[in-house]
């Protein structure tokens, strides 16, 4: 079962999100901030981690970076509300998969998800 | 008997008017002044006939001196009418030609003949060789009081249905013909054999002085002042030199009677001027009370720092001040390049005024170059003189302000402001008093207008600032607020995904027709929310684009993303292919400073759209074929400071404006897309005052301009 894990600050995007990936058979780990993030990826080792950019504690650039600094290479998918290309070029230069931008709906999401996780 | 009164009046009638004679036959422009000096030829030569048949005891001598007397009265009389003929416009000249005609016929029976005068003269006044009228003699008389009472009677009709200084100039005039024609008559009664000594005689000195006067000054002073001081000034006389006259006389003690004169003489001057100040002062009341009231008015506008008010109390306190039917002031403004209409006030009557005079208009160019007021009445009454075309024009244009005076308001050599004023509602002129009190009004004026000017100026800098900082501000929140709402349309958005999920994965399980239905309502309200939450979120990001990433406060900023932001701000206006930009830097090398994006962006945006202006100028005036606008971006790192060089080969800038180049609204654009003026000066602000950063500049003209910015980097 392939483990997904979802970074946000926002309680309701976690649990909601955490609903519709488990209907899917996916396994789904949560994390509210960047420590407990770096935390569970090390621990758990995820194959797929949505990565909101903007939260209190710490950036997700700043949760990105730390990851490629612990030689972790794995997937990341930057999730954003502003378009920011500063931010958007920061990213790419880490090595994040993907960034898309808030709000987007479940569907669209699940593609983008289920697409990562196949290959 | 040499020294009698009467000749030595005739001489001293002779000399005085020979004086006049000859300055106004130097100083005199037109054929006014020309015949004008013939009057005084004539008054002279008849003074001096008295001093010739006055001063003999020869009888051929004296009977020469009568005629050269008679020569004189008819050419007076001639002249005179030819004056007022000229002066009042005068239509028919069949009434001159008749004059000429019958001085013609009258000097020649006169100098030829004997026929006029009995045969001989009379010893007269125990003094004199008097002549007697004959028969010719007085019809000549009456012929000759016929042209003398018509000169008054056309001078009398041209005060009653004339204005202004002409108005003044025939008063005069007619003052000046009483004294003469009066003074000239008491030379008649003896001559009818009459027992009574032309002792007013010596009053023609008065009338010829008055009315050269008259005819020369244009800038007049008050008529009723003229006759006063002259009555002061012969009273006062007649009472110093009368008295002891008189005490020598009766007594026989001349030595005393001369000592007293010379003495009482000494004080004459002071009692006359201590007299004429106190009828002065009567005389001008009015205008006094008038003009401390301007001079106190004055010293109060440097009070207003509002340019409108400013205005409107100026026109307000000389309508009310000075009663006069309208005033009017026009403004210089920079930034249209013309002079505004800054107040307009009108007593009674209607009557629009131009909005604006155009910088070029050839009365504001005659101010400029004369610096001085301007008197209607006098100004055109010296354009018809030298019939010059320009002062004609200007003559009309004032006329179409209805000014009776114009006053030039200047800061150094600048003329700032126009007042315009109407006549007088007592229909008196401006007097010389009165200039000059305007003229402290002007200078006062001057002054307050530059302090309201400066005031404004600073008030619109500021509000342009505080504009540019409350958008900076709005902007960050906007940013922050934008986020929030953002975050809650996703997480809708996500709640609504989920529940729509868990209907489509639960539809086909068995349930209740009616369940069935409430489920697809839901999907429906479900499927609903999730597009609003969609375009919530374009909106959302529509307004965050407006804002432009106001990063709280300050941020590390990427100067290229700072540099496409306000391009695009700028593409509205730049033709691109009329611009080459040249990035001489890696976009991922170069820096990151710490700034507000925002400003930082309306700095890069006033920067790049200076430039654009400056080359476009230069394409269009050059000439250059292959002129192709560049606008250079460099950046460098140095000790701390990001270098951010724009560098154009746009039209550059004049050595002589540099240094006006940071001060708020100057601006060397083309009036036609002509800027706010405020661009470098907000530059500077922003980057100085509110980045802790640097501005240099260097500009050539027709080569470009540099500007290099230094911002601090941002550390980490």
């Amino acid at each position: 079962m392939s483990k997904l894990l979802i970074v946000d600050d926002e309680n309701d995007i976690r649990e909601f999100a955490r609903n519709f990936f488990k209907k899917r058979q996916i396994e789904v780990l949560v994390a509210s901030g960047g420590r407990q993030a770096l935390d569970l990826i090390e621990r758990e080792h995820p194959d797929l981690v949505l990565l909101d950019v903007k939260m209190e504690e710490m950036t997700g650039i700043e949760v990105l970076r730390q990851l490629r600094q612990g030689n972790s290479s794995v997937k990341v998918i930057m999730v954003s509300g502003v378009e920011d290309e500063e931010t958007v070029n920061e990213a790419r230069l880490l090595g994040a998969i993907d960034y898309i931008h808030k709000p987007f709906i479940l569907e669209d999401l699940e593609k983008i998800v289920l697409a990562q996780l196949m290959v | 008997m040499i020294n009698n009164y009467f000749s030595i009046a005739g001489l001293c009638i002779g000399l005085i008017n020979l004086g006049l004679a000859l300055l106004i036959s130097f100083f005199g422009k037109n054929k006014l002044h020309k015949v004008w000096s013939y009057v005084n030829y004539s008054i002279s030569f008849w003074g001096f006939s008295m001093f010739v048949s006055g001063s003999t005891t020869d009888h051929d001598t004296a009977f020469l001196g009568w005629k050269m007397f008679t020569v004189g009265i008819i050419l007076i009389a001639l002249f005179y009418y030819h004056v007022i003929y000229i002066f009042c416009n005068l239509k028919s000249s069949r009434f001159l030609i008749f004059g000429y005609f019958e001085s013609l016929v009258f000097i020649i029976l006169t100098v030829f003949t004997n026929w006029m005068f009995g045969d001989r003269v009379f010893f007269s006044f125990h003094q004199i060789y008097y002549f007697r009228t004959n028969l010719l003699y007085n019809f000549f008389m009456f012929i000759w009081s016929v042209i003398v009472g018509k000169s008054f009677y056309e001078l009398y009709q041209y005060i009653k249905n004339s204005k202004g200084i002409s108005n003044i100039q025939a008063k005069y005039l007619f003052v000046a013909m009483i004294f003469g024609f009066g003074g000239g008559m008491n030379t008649a009664p003896a001559a009818w054999g009459l027992n009574i000594y032309p002792y007013g005689q010596i009053l023609v000195c008065v009338y010829g002085a008055l009315a050269t006067y008259a005819i020369f000054r244009y800038r007049l002073m008050d008529v009723r002042l003229v006759v006063s001081n002259t009555a002061i000034f012969i009273g006062v006389y007649a009472f110093v030199l009368g008295i002891p006259f008189i005490f020598g006389y009766k007594y026989h003690l001349w030595e005393v009677a001369i000592w007293a004169m010379l003495v009482l003489a000494t004080f004459g001057p002071f009692a006359y001027l201590y007299i004429q100040r106190r009828a002065e002062d009567r005389l001008l009341q009015e205008q006094r009370r008038y003009q401390s009231t301007l001079r106190r008015a004055s010293a109060g506008m440097g009070r207003i720092k509002d340019l409108n008010k400013l205005c409107g109390m100026i026109v307000y306190i000389l309508i009310r001040a000075i009663q006069i039917e309208h005033a009017l002031i026009y403004i210089y403004d920079e930034a249209r390049q013309e002079y505004v209409l800054g107040a307009s006030k009108r007593k009674s009557g209607k009557g629009q005024f131009i909005d604006t005079i155009a910088k070029s208009s050839p009365l504001l160019e005659y101010l400029l170059n004369n610096k001085s007021f301007i008197v209607y009445e006098e100004f055109k009454q010296r354009a018809l003189d030298l019939k010059d075309p320009l002062l004609v024009q200007i003559t009309q244009i004032i006329a179409s302000f209805e000014g009776a005076l114009v006053v030039p308001i200047f800061i150094d050599k600048n003329l700032t402001a126009i007042i315009f004023m109407g006549k007088k509602e007592s229909g008196m002129s401006y007097t010389e008093d009165d200039l000059a009190v305007f003229s402290i009004l002007a200078n006062q004026a001057a002054l307050a207008i530059e302090n309201a000017k400066f005031y404004e100026d600073v008030r619109l800098t500021h509000q342009q600032l505080f504009q540019a900082e409350k958008m900076a501000t709005i902007g960050t929140m906007a940013d922050g607020l934008s986020h929030q709402i953002n975050n809650r349309f996703h997480a809708l958005g996500f709640i609504a995904g989920d529940a729509l999920d868990t209907i489509h994965l639960n539809q086909n399980e068995p349930m209740p027709d009616k369940m069935k239905d409430v489920m697809t309502e839901l999907e429906r309200a479900f499927v609903r929310v999730q597009e609003n939450v969609v375009q919530g979120g374009e909106i959302v990001q529509g307004l965050l684009k407006y804002t432009r990433k106001g990063e709280a406060g300050f941020s590390a900023v990427d100067i290229q993303s700072v540099f496409n932001s306000a391009l695009e701000m700028a593409q509205f206006k730049i033709k691109s292919d009329l611009l080459k930009v040249v990035h001489d830097y890696d976009p991922m090398t170069i820096p990151k400073v710490k700034g507000n994006f925002t400003q930082l962006q309306e700095v890069f945006f006033n920067l790049i759209d200076n430039s654009y202006d400056a080359m476009v100028q230069r394409k269009n005036e050059s000439n250059e074929p292959d002129y192709r606008p560049t606008l250079m971006v460099r950046v460098f790192k140095q000790d701390g400071y990001a270098e951010i060089a724009f560098e154009d080969n746009g039209m550059g800038v004049k050595d002589e404006d540099m240094h006006k180049l940071f001060t708020p609204f100057f601006t060397t654009k083309l009036s036609s897309k002509r800027g706010t003026g405020l661009g470098l000066y907000v530059i500077k602000k922003i980057v100085e005052e509110n980045h802790g950063g640097r501005v240099e500049m260097v500009s050539k003209f027709m080569q470009g301009t540099k500007i290099k910015l230094f911002l601090p980097v941002a550390i980490g």
